[in-house]
């Protein structure tokens, strides 16, 4: 906890953006060093509908990655199976990215089946998974890419992020996250931790994705989404 | 020869005997552009070529769709040969030529699949680094038989990957390029195939033609000459600034080159317009036919634009108590007229022209052409002697001279028309139906516009010109063909 504390006393602070005048998409993505993007475009999904889906099926979801966390469990929607891990540790990729495929959990939550199919604006899906963070829980500092990695890449929707649930990115700050629901992309090279102080559980969902031939979909996004947050 | 900025019905083209075999359809980019006004504007002058076109009997259009696929269904549910897809923003601006040279390509090319802009950004473009080869989605000539016979293969766009790179044909190009180092003369099969991580606007297709041993060729100079693309995605902006306001200075501003390029070209259209005369008409002087039931013409008024009036005249018929009541936006033009009459025997326009070249602004088309169009003037006219006669009864008629814009000031026309009686005549040309008035004005507008002139229009006026929408003035009013031109918001 302390270390946690330490943490939160030294990056959980408010990220200052500052938007070029000229909208570059490939910019955004690759050069901003921007540390994630409120994909505001997305602002009128049904998350809230999502969210519901996602909790009732909150007994079935799995523990997630305990050796660094406390309280953080996932459910697949898009992988293997329920329990998808990340790709790479299933041995040859081109094969394990063959056999993707919606698991049950789609099936049982057709309105996020069809926000990922009809809105998501990306041609593939890899893994697609609920992560719940139970009251009290937190995931410690780590990065998911190395240093050199840095872009703007998986896809994190909030469901719902209960007041004194935050996320924090070394160096950089706090996520924004709506309890009313929003999505971002993100720069999981940054170190990263998550800590849930609410006495809700708190549900997100995470896109692991290939743009694919959808490349001005995300754009037209990406594009909405910029001048929104600028204002 | 030909005055490219004002054709509706031209009478300087060459004769067109080909069948309607293509249709063409507007591949929707809204998405991508950053502008409600230059997206639905560039839709609507994309339609206002087309409409040329389809005028003309050269084309059927099948409607605006967001994806090629979409179009090329409708094209062949319409049975057509071919299909044209013009991406929203492009200006059609000589398109029957266009139509002509792709009939006869496709007639030495009976196996062709497309003619497009072969593109080959991959070292260019920062987005498509590394990129197999594409077709620039502005423009696509399609052998709808063909992309049948290849199974209907959707139009791809540009794409990116990483686990799921798609395998495509190798590939040759010719060495030498058009228009720029990134466009080559054509592109055919080599052996092998090729992983690629990124894709282009139509990579599918060329990658499922040389598959099939087919070659595809990319538009000549000649075909790039009948057309421009105002890129409406980029830079949307600033082109939104100078759609309607063209300063200069901030049309200098754009650094797309097809961008600025056609805007420079209406900015100095607009500035000559103002006082431009037109010696000469564009259009047809008697396709249209006698409309007078036999009647001879009492009152006939006119725009202040070649002899197409005195056309008119000669084929109803007119007396010496016919007035001739001429009316025009451009004070230059009534001028230009009062002189000609005053001064003017009826032989060699083309001297009496370059003797007063400096004291009007005559069309640009014209300018160093005089007797060239005058021999030609004279021919339709039946020669020179009965030019000279049909002059000299028209030259000693009653003329009345009114500024008048008929667009916006409809009603100070009708009202000088209807202080006549008799047997009454009316010619508007192109006036509704001219590049720059729908440049500057939306065709919603104009239709409003139209329908307050049409409304005024006399039971017993004998109707000359066009709607807004390049309809005959009289099948429109007097037939009953109420057509529309389609709605950006609800394509």
């Amino acid at each position: 906890m302390e270390q946690l504390l330490k943490y939160w006393q030294e990056h959980n602070n408010e990220y200052k953006f500052e938007y070029p005048e000229q909208f570059d998409p490939k910019w955004i993505v690759m050069e901003s060093g921007w540390p994630f993007f409120k994909l505001s475009a997305l602002d009128n999904q049904p998350w809230k509908e999502m969210y519901a889906e996602a909790e009732a099926l909150s007994d079935k979801f799995h523990v997630h990655r305990d050796e660094y966390g406390k309280g953080w469990r996932s459910l697949t929607l898009h992988g293997l199976n329920e329990d998808t891990q990340t790709l790479n540790s299933y041995g040859d990729r081109q094969k394990t990215i063959k056999e993707l495929d919606w698991t049950w959990v789609a099936m049982e939550c057709p309105i996020t089946k069809k926000f990922l199919t009809d809105v998501w604006p990306a041609e593939y899906l890899n893994r697609v998974r609920f992560m719940l963070l139970e009251p009290g829980g937190y995931i410690l500092p780590h990065q998911d890419r190395a240093d050199d990695e840095k872009r703007l890449s998986v896809c994190n929707i909030s469901l719902n992020n209960p007041d004194h649930c935050e996320f924090v990115m070394k160096d950089q700050g706090r996520v924004p996250f709506d309890d009313n629901g929003s999505a971002f992309l993100m720069d999981i090279s940054n170190v990263h931790s998550v800590w849930n102080r609410s006495n809700k559980p708190r549900i997100h969902m995470i896109i692991h994705y290939e743009l694919g031939r959808r490349i001005r979909d995300f754009f037209y996004v990406l594009r909405q989404s910029y001048y929104t947050n600028r204002g | 020869m030909k005055d490219w900025n004002s054709i509706t019905v031209d009478r300087y083209w060459e004769q067109i005997k080909v069948s309607n075999d293509i249709a063409i359809g507007i591949l929707d980019t809204r998405r991508d552009i950053d502008s409600e006004i230059v997206s639905k504007r560039s839709f609507d002058m994309t339609y206002f070529y087309i409409n040329r076109m389809v005028k003309m009997g050269l084309s059927k259009y099948v409607g605006s769709y967001t994806t090629v696929q979409e179009i090329l269904e409708r094209a062949a549910k319409e049975n057509k040969k071919y299909c044209m897809v013009a991406a929203q923003g492009l200006l059609l601006y000589r398109g029957p030529s266009l139509v002509t040279q792709s009939l006869t390509y496709a007639e030495k090319n009976p196996n062709f699949f497309v003619v497009g802009h072969i593109m080959d950004k991959k070292k260019q473009h920062y987005l498509t680094k590394g990129a197999y080869p594409g077709l620039h989605r502005q423009y696509l000539f399609v052998n709808v038989a063909k992309w049948i016979e290849l199974g209907k293969p959707v139009f791809d766009e540009m794409g990116v990957f990483q686990d799921r790179k798609p395998i495509l044909q190798n590939y040759e190009m010719s060495a030498n390029t058009m228009n720029s180092n990134y466009t080559p003369a054509w592109i055919r099969r080599a052996g092998g195939t090729t992983e690629y991580p990124v894709t282009s606007d139509g990579s599918n297709w060329i990658d499922i033609a040389l598959r099939n041993d087919i070659v595809i060729e990319n538009l000549d100079n000649d075909m790039r000459d009948c057309k421009v693309y105002l890129y409406p995605y980029i830079e949307t902006k600033k082109l939104e600034e100078v759609w309607y306001e063209k300063d200069v200075e901030k049309i200098d501003q754009l650094s797309n080159q097809s961008q600025k390029a056609w805007l420079r070209k209406l900015q100095y259209q607009e500035y000559i317009e103002k006082d431009r005369v037109y010696v000469f008409n564009t259009e047809t002087l008697s396709a249209e036919g006698v409309r007078t039931g036999g009647k001879t013409i009492d009152h006939l008024f006119t725009a202040a634009a070649g002899f197409k009036p005195l056309a008119i005249l000669n084929a109803n018929g007119f007396s010496n108590s016919t007035t001739v009541h001429y009316f025009d936006w451009c004070e230059s033009s009534l001028n230009y007229k009062k002189h000609l009459i005053e001064t003017w025997d009826g032989y060699d326009l083309d001297k009496w022209l370059l003797e007063h070249d400096l004291d009007y602004n005559f069309s640009s088309t014209y300018r160093g052409n005089y007797k060239q169009f005058w021999d030609q003037e004279v021919a339709e006219h039946g020669g020179s002697l009965a030019f000279q006669r049909l002059w000299e009864r028209y030259r000693n008629l009653r003329h009345e001279f009114y500024v008048c814009d008929i667009v916006n000031e409809s009603k100070k026309l009708f009202d000088e028309i209807n202080k006549y009686h008799g047997t009454r005549v009316m010619w508007t040309t192109n006036i509704w139906s001219s590049e720059m008035l729908h440049w500057n004005v939306e065709p919603e507008v104009l239709e409003i516009k139209w329908k307050q002139f049409e409304e005024q229009i006399p039971d017993d006026l004998v109707l000359y010109g066009h709607d807004y929408i390049a309809v005959d003035m009289n099948s429109r009013v007097r037939d009953g063909v109420q057509l529309t031109h389609p709605k950006y918001n609800e394509s």
